[in-house]
């Protein structure tokens, strides 16, 4: 049987360039904020309604290219601009090189607040993460530490007053742990996102939803190591799976181009059902179409 | 709220005190072993005179169902509501949210739609949907019904609504907060002003893509049936998918037998795949296999139905355990392509697997299913000489 549920502890608010990410005391309490995520470095590996928005196919990153994505990517609805350094993995002290030259050059064209992410694989996002961080002339989000990375990524976080991400995979007790571990380092707990990682809709949503749920109901419930805001990366899920990326289906899948849209947004509406409280998505339409909804009148 | 024994023993007479204690007149030898009973819903508060209406209430409360099921529709029906939790991992929801589909058949076009509507077809993970409800409206002829009736689909009209609650599909943030305060209630309080399954109608649209996200909102939190007057595909199956996900039951995840699976003829020369027992994975292999048109098995590895790279981690998919699968379906008997292709992302297990298995040759698929096509275009068959 469902117990009442005592709501006595709010969610930390975090206070980033301006944006109040969280701070709510029960399930929507609070609406989330936006995130627009770009393949940066690599624009070619994005999804191809991304490509057909940003009217590139991305073959060459050059540092032209990457200011006008940056640029059209900031007239957009987002409240964040996510900048995803997607480089391969081998040569990497010359990619490495070649992100952080490439952070530099985009810098001084972001006006909106910034997240700016590696590639979640541990030997590169050790070096690059840090690397990254050391061109950086204000405060962002980091995206990611993980259990494998964090050693190497907080003392960079710490040193620049930035606030960090964490991911582990779909579990509520490595979560916790993970949190505890961080801010024995040093970083402070209203700097921290909780990323519960998910899987996009129909391969596997359900999980990453539940465990969002279930942090927000420990949080609610008093637990100071749980109750930091969520930040899920819907769109990079969503548009992964087959649906958004193969027009192989029947007839009553729908149109392709149109299914793809709404498997981001659906992905979207249902980890801010669960409680997310910073999405990321990729395709500035999708953003527009979900925030139109909850700031407008109907 | 449930009582344990002894919290309902502190209510009884025995427990007070009282001289009526332990009079048996209930049955049972002492206050305590009614108690015990009425704890665990064996037995009925009224066979005891003098138990406090305060316990009675606490009681009445309890057999209270939170929320009605409905059945709509006519020769063919859909049960809705009956959910008696607010989030999945507590349980599981029980009746999925029903989908329906607005017929008016006074506007022009409707045959056109009634033609999509009723073609409408979708499978995910071995389950087939169609549209759940047609609500029709308009001077509908018996022809049609009979013709719905005939197809298998329940259709219902505005006087089948009476028992729904509806919801103003308005701004979504005070109509998520209203959708929400409903359940609570009936789920929580058990309030019987609440108890009715919850409906929101959508109006058409101009914007498709502000539709779905809206939808998408109300299935989890916290409708009982969705009514669009639009009809589009791509919004359908999205949501049904969405759907799929949030009423699984998240006690048991949807495995399939471990085993050999035959597709297309499967031969000596037939190709060989092998994926876990997670239904989602199984399923998302098996369907390209069987679309390639070519004889095929798949040996499905007992990972108490883990995706690969979760059985990977949770060392539910191990060089042994792929051995011990293939061995004791004796898969080296049965063909002649020995060759044994495994998913992209288990990659780095190729020489585990090789040294586990010496009669095959390990072939490291793609990452995803669905580029299986391509991958299997340039591969010839191998046959292993040595072991013949
Ligand atoms: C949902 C999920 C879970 C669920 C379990 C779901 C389940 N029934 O398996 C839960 C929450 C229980 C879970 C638990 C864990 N998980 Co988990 N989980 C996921 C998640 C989000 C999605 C997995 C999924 O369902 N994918 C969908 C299915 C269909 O994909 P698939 O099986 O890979 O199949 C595809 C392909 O592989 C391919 N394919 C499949 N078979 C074949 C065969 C051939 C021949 C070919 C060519 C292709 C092919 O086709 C399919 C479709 O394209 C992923 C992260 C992610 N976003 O992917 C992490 C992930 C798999 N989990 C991970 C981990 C670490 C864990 C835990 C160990 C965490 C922990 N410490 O507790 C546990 C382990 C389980 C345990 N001990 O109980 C890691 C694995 C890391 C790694 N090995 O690299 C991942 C990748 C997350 C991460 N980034 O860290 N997890
Ligand atoms: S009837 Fe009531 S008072 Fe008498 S024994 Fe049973 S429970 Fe106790």
């Amino acid at each position: 049987m469902t117990e009442v549920i005592k709501v006595n502890q709010p969610i930390r608010e975090i206070n980033f360039e301006g944006l109040k990410i969280g701070g709510e005391n029960d399930f929507l309490g609070s609406k989330p904020v936006f995130a627009l995520e770009l393949n940066i470095f690599d624009f070619s590996a994005s999804s191809h309604i991304v490509k057909d928005y940003f009217n590139s196919q991305g073959n060459q990153s050059l540092p032209a290219e990457a200011i006008n994505l940056v640029s059209v990517a900031q007239e957009t609805p987002c409240d964040i601009l996510a900048l995803k350094f997607n480089i391969p993995e081998d040569d990497l002290e010359k990619n490495i090189a070649k992100a952080k030259k490439l952070l530099k050059t985009l810098l001084p064209h972001i006006k909106k607040p910034l997240l700016i992410r590696g590639v979640n694989n541990k030997s590169v996002d050790i070096k690059l993460l840090p690397e990254l961080m050391e061109v950086l002339d204000r405060e962002v989000i980091i995206a990611f530490a993980t259990e494998n990375t964090y050693k190497e990524i907080v003392p960079a976080v710490i040193k620049g007053g930035h606030i960090l991400a964490i991911r582990t995979p779909i579990d509520i007790n490595l979560a916790k742990e993970m949190n505890i571990l961080t801010s024995d380092m040093g970083l402070s707990l209203d700097k921290i996102l909780i990323d519960t990682d998910m899987g996009g809709l129909g391969y596997g949503l359900e999980y990453g939803y539940s465990i969002m749920e279930r942090i927000k109901l420990a949080a609610f419930e008093g637990d100071k190591m749980l109750n930091m805001p969520l930040i899920a990366f819907a769109g990079e899920e969503a548009l992964k799976v087959k649906e958004a990326k193969s027009d192989t289906f029947s007839k009553s899948f729908g149109d392709f181009k149109e299914r793809s849209m709404m498997f981001e947004i659906t992905t979207a509406s249902a980890v801010m059902a669960a409680g997310a409280n910073l999405i990321v998505l990729e395709h500035p339409q999708s953003i527009e179409a979900i925030r139109s909804e909850l700031n407008g009148k109907r | 709220m449930e009582l344990s024994g002894l919290q309902v023993f502190k209510y009884l007479p025995a427990a007070k005190r009282l001289p009526e204690g332990n009079c048996k007149k209930c049955g049972f030898p002492t206050c305590m072993a009614f108690a015990l009973k009425l704890a665990k819903n064996q037995t009925e508060i009224q066979l005891c005179s003098y138990a406090p209406e305060e316990l009675k209430e606490i009681f009445e409360q309890g057999m209270k169902k939170p929320q009605k099921e409905v059945f709509l529709g006519h020769k063919h029906k859909v049960l809705i509501g009956g959910e008696n939790v607010l989030f999945r991992h507590d349980k599981t929801f029980v009746n999925k949210t029903a989908i329906a589909v607005v017929l008016d058949v006074s506007q022009v076009g409707w045959d056109e739609k009634f033609k999509r509507i009723t073609e409408f077809e979708i499978t995910r993970i071995n389950e087939t949907f169609k549209v759940d409800l047609v609500y029709l409206k308009g001077d509908v002829r018996p022809e049609l019904t009979q013709k719905l009736d005939n197809l298998g689909f329940a259709y219902i009209f505005e006087d089948d609504l009476k028992d729904i609650m509806q919801v103003e599909d308005g701004n979504v943030f005070e109509t998520i907060q209203t959708l929400t305060t409903i359940r609570k209630k009936a789920v929580l309080e058990k309030d019987e002003n609440y108890s009715n399954p919850v409906m929101v109608y959508f109006r058409h649209d101009e914007n498709i893509l502000k539709l779905m996200s809206r939808a998408g909102f109300y299935l989890c939190k916290y409708t009982n049936l969705l009514i669009f007057e639009d009809f589009n595909e791509a919004l359908i199956s999205t949501l049904i998918t969405l759907r799929q996900n949030i009423y699984t039951d998240p006690q048991k995840p949807l495995q399939v037998e471990s085993k050999v699976y035959e597709f297309n003829n499967a031969d000596e020369n037939s190709l060989i795949f092998l994926t876990t027992n997670f239904a989602l994975t199984y399923f998302a292999v098996s369907n390209e296999i069987e679309s390639l048109n070519k004889p095929a098995y798949i040996v499905v590895t007992p990972s108490d139905g883990m995706s690969v790279l979760t059985a990977w981690s949770a060392e539910k998919f191990t060089a042994q355990i792929v051995a011990k699968t293939v061995n004791q379906f004796e898969l080296a008997k049965k063909v002649k392509n020995k060759q044994l292709i495994i998913p992209g992302l288990l990659g780095h297990m190729k020489e585990e697997i090789e040294e586990a298995l010496p009669e095959f040759k390990i072939l490291v698929g793609p990452n995803e299913a669905y580029l299986l096509g391509d991958f299997v275009k340039g591969l010839t068959v191998f046959k292993n000489e040595d072991t013949e």
